[in-house]
């Protein structure tokens, strides 16, 4: 028997009836790629909350929308379906035993793929007037590449990830679960919808979601104004932490 | 052994924490200023051997509506958005308030020629940008 003294726990509110789902984790750290496609597509696909992640090592922060208290990191789903998402930047630590947690959670569910969906610093990114960028990917099963390059993603061949989503994936690759991490050429310390959007429709063939991106974009603005307090603090929490990932291409 | 380790990276999280909420405590006073309706936006500088580059992160604003002031030592922006944007604003305050600009003063970590000042807007991204690179006089190796 596995011995965890695990400091991270996720509290499943009711029965979520998931079966072997596909995965999907946001948490804010490169343009809040991760946090604004989670939420957008928990949005879109209408999904009902099933879970939060509990923890002492949480900020002590509690996220209110509407009126309602909640957790700042919570998982949504149903069917084949689950969506992680954090509202709070992850510290080192936090994000080590959350993620760790969370592979323990997944193989319980006898999930078929975690998928880490979040950013790249590029520089190029802030001249481009493209709505739309390049995405990068990095999964433990190669017979993945082949099948996302037809999605128009490219693999990411040299270079380092650190942060939640590099701990995510050792973890995954600890575990012998399939993971795979999508990277969405971004702006780095500015909140960008439209590399959100870029992951997302990589999601939407990969996974054979429907997603009605039009109002992601066409919302960009707004979105970008609301989430500039997020956006702060991530930066505040990523600089007293860690350097973010490199494009070397 | 164990413990004790644990609890210096205990003592390093909390730090961390106690970091990001000073931060947050900061929010409004960094992101809004509600006497003047105005956002503070995003921004970052850099600073290379060649250049020193300001960039503001500036949604919901045209161009024409952007005006800009350095001396040597800051940069001052105001730009209107092109229509005015309501927000909540948590802590003690709990109402929502309109934001009809930006507006932001920044001292600049070092000294510039304002004359030689350039900015870019693309895609609700301005930069500013200044030389840092000064002709020099040769130095003679004795």
């Amino acid at each position: 028997m596995e011995q965890t003294r695990s400091r991270v726990h996720i509290i499943e509110e009711a029965a979520s009836g998931l079966s072997r789902p596909n995965i999907i984790v946001g948490v804010p750290e490169v343009g809040l790629v991760g946090t604004i496609s989670a939420s957008y597509l928990i949005q879109q696909l209408n999904l009902p909350e099933i879970a939060f992640v509990d923890s002492d090592l949480m900020p002590q922060v509690i996220v209110v929308h509407e009126s309602v208290p909640k957790h700042p990191v919570r998982i949504y789903g149903k069917g084949d379906l689950a969506i992680v998402i954090a509202e709070t930047p992850l510290t080192p630590r936090l994000s080590s035993e959350f993620t760790a947690e969370l592979t323990r959670w997944a193989r319980g569910k006898e999930a078929k793929i975690i998928i880490g969906v979040t950013g790249i610093p590029s520089r190029k990114r802030e001249m481009s007037a493209e709505d739309k960028s390049n995405v990068f990917v990095v999964t433990n099963d190669v017979r993945l590449n082949e099948r996302l390059k037809q999605h128009g993603t490219r693999v990411f061949e040299e270079g380092l990830m650190v942060g939640a989503y590099a701990a995510l994936l050792a973890n995954c690759m600890t575990a012998g679960v399939t993971s795979l991490t999508l990277l969405a050429e971004s702006l780095q310390q500015f909140p960008d919808p439209g590399a959100a959007a870029s992951v997302i429709e990589v999601l939407e063939k990969l996974l054979e979601l429907k997603v009605n991106l039009k109002p992601l974009l066409d919302e960009s603005e707004e979105i970008r104004v609301k989430s500039r307090e997020l956006m702060s603090t991530t930066q505040a929490v990523q600089q007293g932490t860690q350097k973010p990932a490199g494009v070397y291409t | 052994m164990w413990e004790d380790e644990s609890d210096l990276f205990d003592e390093m999280e909390r730090r961390v924490h106690a970091l990001l909420h000073q931060t947050m405590a900061g929010m409004h006073d960094s992101l809004f200023d509600i006497d003047s309706k105005s956002l503070k936006p995003l921004y970052r500088i850099e600073v290379s051997d060649e250049q020193l580059i300001v960039t503001f992160d500036l949604p919901y604003v045209r161009k024409e509506d952007i005006s800009l002031t350095s001396t040597e030592e800051t940069l001052s922006i105001e730009a209107k958005m092109k229509r005015p944007v309501t927000m909540r604003l948590g802590g003690s305050i709990q109402r929502h308030f309109q934001f009809e600009k930006y507006s932001k003063k920044i001292r600049l970590p070092l000294r510039v020629n304002p004359d030689d000042a350039r900015a870019m807007f693309r895609n609700g991204l301005l930069a500013v940008s200044y030389s840092t690179a000064h002709k020099g006089n040769a130095v003679k190796v004795v």
